[in-house]
């Protein structure tokens, strides 16, 4: 029996450094929502919200992992069942957007193959304090083969049209292409999905 | 002159005898012997017997006549002789009689004269003596008079007791001619109206002594209080010096120990020196007058008078009181310290009794402390609470070292007090909320030494506690966020407050206890627990609310460290522990772990939500489902990461796992899922086995005991041994179906039917209407 309360799932995963705001994105994406405390993530978290696109109902699941160090290791499990990626910078913090570079290779080297890819430079209105401009963020956009968008969770600036590119990107590629699947049995599309980005092969369950 | 009866009477013998004696013709003497007649004269004369003695003496001339006409006869020459003799004789006695009668006369003359000097001298001699008494009594009234004379300067001069007793000793003057005399008769009645005059000018001078003392007072108690005052002082600083107990105040039996050596007297010193002499004066009068009486109760309403007046003018404005009280309290200070002064030193005479002085004390006071009670009503200041409450403080104390009783001023102190935590209290307690409010709910960092040695001094934490985190390795967090040490700051500095003010008195009385307990209670349950619950509700990071349980839990061992500490301080003035009410921060923790196990299951609906289960698949599945492997990594990624205890964490795990297994018993008997076959059973089978494997490894057992029945169930159905259950002996102890309810069975076979009969399979539909059957036979075990 099929869940009726949507069409389409898709998987998207938050990554960046600690503190470049993948949480109040996650927030005001979600619950339109934004508060000033910085609260580390633990681990690992998600939140879901369900958007329409071309009239087919389709359920965000969008996991936002810990930007610290120490835990890498377990958010790295969650790229490979990722079906679009956001990477986050700071506009405001140089270094974050320095190693966006890092975080694209463990993207390449972890996240299934074709992923897709959104570059995010969050924070943009706060001005006085920029540190990245528009055009460093596009030229490395540019550079890395992603889109990119300068965001605000804050003042509540191009959250949505981040989330929805990239939904819109990967419903093109992972659903447009299989004529006829979505709108016949949308819940074999959804299992199907599914079961693209099931990301059992590097976990350490012993029953697979 | 009148013939005295004392002089001899001559009578006819006598003069007969006197004259026969008279030897006139001493024929001896050749001379007339007359002398002899001289005193027989001067008798007769005295006798006034002239007449008789004339008669006598004719009588005796006829004889000697006859004698001598005898003789004469006889003798005849002699007789002429004789007879010319005796003519001479006659002669002679004419003479002498002519004589005699002159004699008479003059001697008559002479006695008239000295009769009459006699008389004269007599009535001088009276004279005399009537002007010696009259000098006399004078002079006796002279002396009196000046006594009196002498009592009204003393009167001037204040001698009025001297005054007194020269009045007395005019009363008691022995008996004189003078105590008869109307004179000392009127000076006796005037006595009383001097005595009158001496009570009048006494009591003018106590009257103006009391009026003098009126106007002192002030001054005394003004002196008194700062010395009260310097005593706190000079002990606080003693006591800061050697570390002697805090709770000692002054007054207390170490404390007058150590003062012994100053004694500062405020009714004598270089400032103001009262003299009672007046009173004192007034009193013995009075009681030499024996009207002591009248005068203690003209004294006693005086003073009441002067007592009220006092109020009268000090307490006319209560919105001034604070600025008014200071001299209320010098004067009604100086005005007890007065009474206390008079009925220590008239004690002899029981002029002015303790009870007295005592029904005025409490008559008193109590409108005293009214007035301030009223004063600080609304005050809202609390420099002007600690001032007042300093002053009121020192002048209990003044006062109980003349001996009052100040339970009364320590009920206002205790007033004063509450007032002055109600201020506080409402301060801290918005500071425990912005605490709440404002915490960051992360672990704390610490970066270097400094850090943890200040947190680690501020905290309160036990032994093993500041063992354990002392010996971290820099740089580490603490368990709990800057909610904890901020909170044990505050704590901290609210009942150091709370005891600062207490300063002077007050701090054995079970009350202050009470109210301290009262008061921290209100601090957890009304700012610390009410803001953290208001919080919590809006919290949605499990993270947050595991800091917000770790961090109630580091309270609550926290208090039971701050009880310690009271309690110490209270051992050591006598006091009774201090035992918070535990209740408020424990139902605060089971509300942070209910918001924690809501949030997980939240978050756990969510993975259910995307479970996508296929409840009538066409062939078996392998693998698990994908969203039970995201569920298991998140779980136990957010569960191990927070930073609560072991224990919490084994809680939120059981509640997952029941939670967990709950989901697969509804999907086999609960509403949700209306049809199902048996592949779909198998499959679930295959994500339980999953589910018990990856909880197993990762060191959290248990899922098996709650997947139990599911697996009976499950095996009822795929063993197709429904016949087997329906025996009643399998569904009873020790059968194997004792824990599977018909219902459950009946719901599942339901749904089994419902699953089989859309198939297109002839067989599959076939099984759909036996399990229709064995539903119905299921339901009469239970109907």
């Amino acid at each position: 029996m099929v869940n009726p309360h949507y069409d389409f799932l898709i998987k998207l995963l938050l990554i960046g450094d600690s503190g470049v705001g993948k949480s109040c994105l996650l927030l005001r994406f979600c619950d339109d929502a934004w508060t000033p405390s910085f609260i580390t993530t633990i681990g690992i978290d998600f939140k879901i919200r369900t958007i329409e696109l071309d009239g087919k109902r389709i359920k965000l699941q969008i996991w936002d992992t810990a930007g610290q160090e120490r835990f890498r290791t377990i958010t790295v499990a969650y790229y490979r069942g990722a079906m679009g990626i956001l990477l986050v910078y700071d506009v405001t913090d140089e270094r974050s957007f320095n190693n966006i570079r890092t975080w694209f290779s463990n993207v390449e080297q972890h996240a299934s193959e074709g992923v897709n890819k959104i570059l995010i430079g969050n924070k943009c209105d706060w001005d006085d304090k920029r540190a990245v401009s528009t055009q460093q963020g596009q030229e490395l956009a540019d550079e890395l083969g992603v889109r990119f968008l300068e965001t605000s969770a804050k003042q509540n600036i191009n959250v949505e049209e981040a989330f929805f590119s990239l939904a819109r990107d990967i419903k093109a590629r992972l659903l447009d292409t299989l004529p006829d699947q979505g709108a016949a049995a949308p819940g074999q599309a959804a299992t199907g999905s599914v079961k693209v980005g099931q990301p059992n092969t590097d976990q350490s369950s012993g029953c697979c | 002159m009148p013939p005295r009866s004392k002089r001899p009477q001559f009578t006819q013998q006598d003069i007969d005898q006197q004259l026969q004696q008279i030897n006139l013709l001493d024929s001896s003497s050749p001379s007339e012997n007359l002398e002899q007649l001289a005193p027989i004269i001067k008798s007769v004369h005295e006798s006034g017997r002239q007449e008789a003695f004339l008669r006598t003496l004719s009588g005796l001339i006829e004889s000697k006549e006859a004698e001598i006409e005898r003789i004469c006869g006889d003798n005849y020459q002699d007789f002429v002789s004789s007879v010319s003799t005796l003519l001479t004789v006659r002669s002679y006695t004419a003479n002498l009689r002519g004589r005699i009668s002159e004699l008479d006369l003059s001697v008559s003359e002479v006695g008239n004269g000295l009769v009459k000097k006699k008389k004269a001298l007599q009535l001088a001699k009276r004279t005399a003596n009537n002007l010696d008494e009259a000098i006399d009594t004078l002079q006796a009234c002279l002396r009196v008079l000046d006594l009196v004379n002498r009592v009204g300067d003393m009167v001037k001069n204040g001698r009025y007791y001297t005054a007194l007793r020269s009045l007395d000793d005019i009363e008691t003057l022995p008996p004189s001619q003078l105590s008869q005399t109307p004179f000392f008769n009127h000076l006796l009645s005037s006595l009383p109206s001097l005595r009158a005059q001496i009570k009048t000018a006494v009591t003018e001078s106590t009257k103006s002594w009391l009026l003098e003392i009126r106007e002192s007072s002030g001054l005394v108690g003004n002196l008194a209080l700062e010395a009260i005052e310097q005593r706190s002082r000079r002990w606080r600083g003693r006591r800061e010096k050697e570390g002697v107990g805090r709770s000692k105040i002054v007054g207390s039996a170490a404390e007058a120990a150590v003062n012994e050596r100053i004694d500062f007297d405020p009714l004598n010193n270089d400032q103001i020196t009262v003299d009672f002499k007046p009173l004192y004066q007034c009193i013995l009068i009075h009681t030499a007058m024996g009207q002591l009486e009248e005068m203690q109760t003209t004294y006693q309403e005086d003073r009441k008078t002067q007592a009220a007046l006092i109020l009268a003018q000090r307490l006319s404005s209560f919105s001034q009181l604070t600025k008014t009280l200071p001299e209320l309290l010098n004067e009604l200070l100086g005005f007890f310290i007065v009474e206390a002064h008079v009925v220590r030193t008239t004690a002899s005479s029981s002029f002015r009794s303790q009870k007295d002085v005592e029904e005025l004390f409490e008559s008193v006071i109590p409108r005293v402390c009214e007035a301030v009670e009223r004063g600080i009503r609304d005050e809202k200041d609390q420099d002007i609470l600690q001032g007042c409450r300093a002053l009121v403080g020192n002048w209990a104390q003044a006062l109980e070292g003349y001996g009052y009783d100040t339970s009364q001023i320590h009920t206002l102190l205790f007033k004063l007090f509450e007032r002055y935590v109600i201020i506080i209290q409402d301060k801290y307690k918005q500071a425990f909320e912005d605490i709440v409010m404002q915490d960051d709910l992360q672990p704390m960092m610490i970066e270097n030494e400094e850090e943890i040695a200040r947190v680690l001094g501020i905290c309160w934490l036990n032994a093993d506690e500041l063992t354990h985190l002392s010996r971290q390795n820099l740089p580490f967090s603490m368990p709990f966020s800057r909610f904890f040490p901020l909170c044990c700051v505050d704590f901290q500095t609210f009942i150091d407050k709370f005891y600062a003010f207490l300063e002077g008195g007050l701090d054995n009385r079970r009350d202050v206890d009470e109210l301290l307990r009262k008061t921290l209670e209100v601090f957890i349950e009304q700012a610390i627990c009410r803001k953290s619950g208001e919080r919590l509700n809006r919290l949605n990071q499990p993270s947050q609310v595991a800091q917000v349980i770790v961090n109630v839990e580091q309270l609550f061992n926290g208090t039971r460290e701050l009880e310690k500490q009271l309690a110490g301080m209270r051992v050591r003035s006598g006091g009774s522990s201090l035992r918070l009410d535990p209740a408020a921060l424990q139902g605060l923790l089971n509300q942070a772990f209910d918001r924690l196990r809501k949030i997980i299951r939240s978050k756990l609906d969510d993975f259910f939500d995307l479970a996508e289960y296929n409840w009538l698949p066409p062939q078996p599945e392998k693998n698990p489902s994908m969203f039970l492997y995201e569920l298991v990594n998140w779980l136990f990624t957010v569960v191990d990461s927070l930073g609560a205890s072991e224990d919490l964490k084994e809680r939120i795990y059981n509640d997952a796992m029941d939670y967990l297994s709950n989901y697969f018993m509804g999907f086999l008997v609960g509403p949700n899922v209306k049809a199902i076959n048996d592949l779909a059973i198998a499959n679930l089978l295959v994500d339980v086995d999953f589910l018990e494997g990856e909880f197993g490894k990762r060191g959290r057992p248990g899922m098996e005991l709650r997947f139990t029945i599911f697996r009976t169930l499950s095996s009822i159905i795929l063993q197709n041994v429904v016949q087997t259950y329906i025996q009643p002996q399998s569904r009873r102890p020790p059968g194997p179906y004792t824990n599977v309810q018909p219902k459950m069975v009946y719901e599942l076979l339901n749904k089994l039917a419902r699953g089989g009969s859309q198939s297109r399979v002839a067989a599959d539909r076939e099984r759909a209407e036996r399990r229709r059957r064995e539903a119905v036979q299921v339901s009469q075990l239970f109907s």
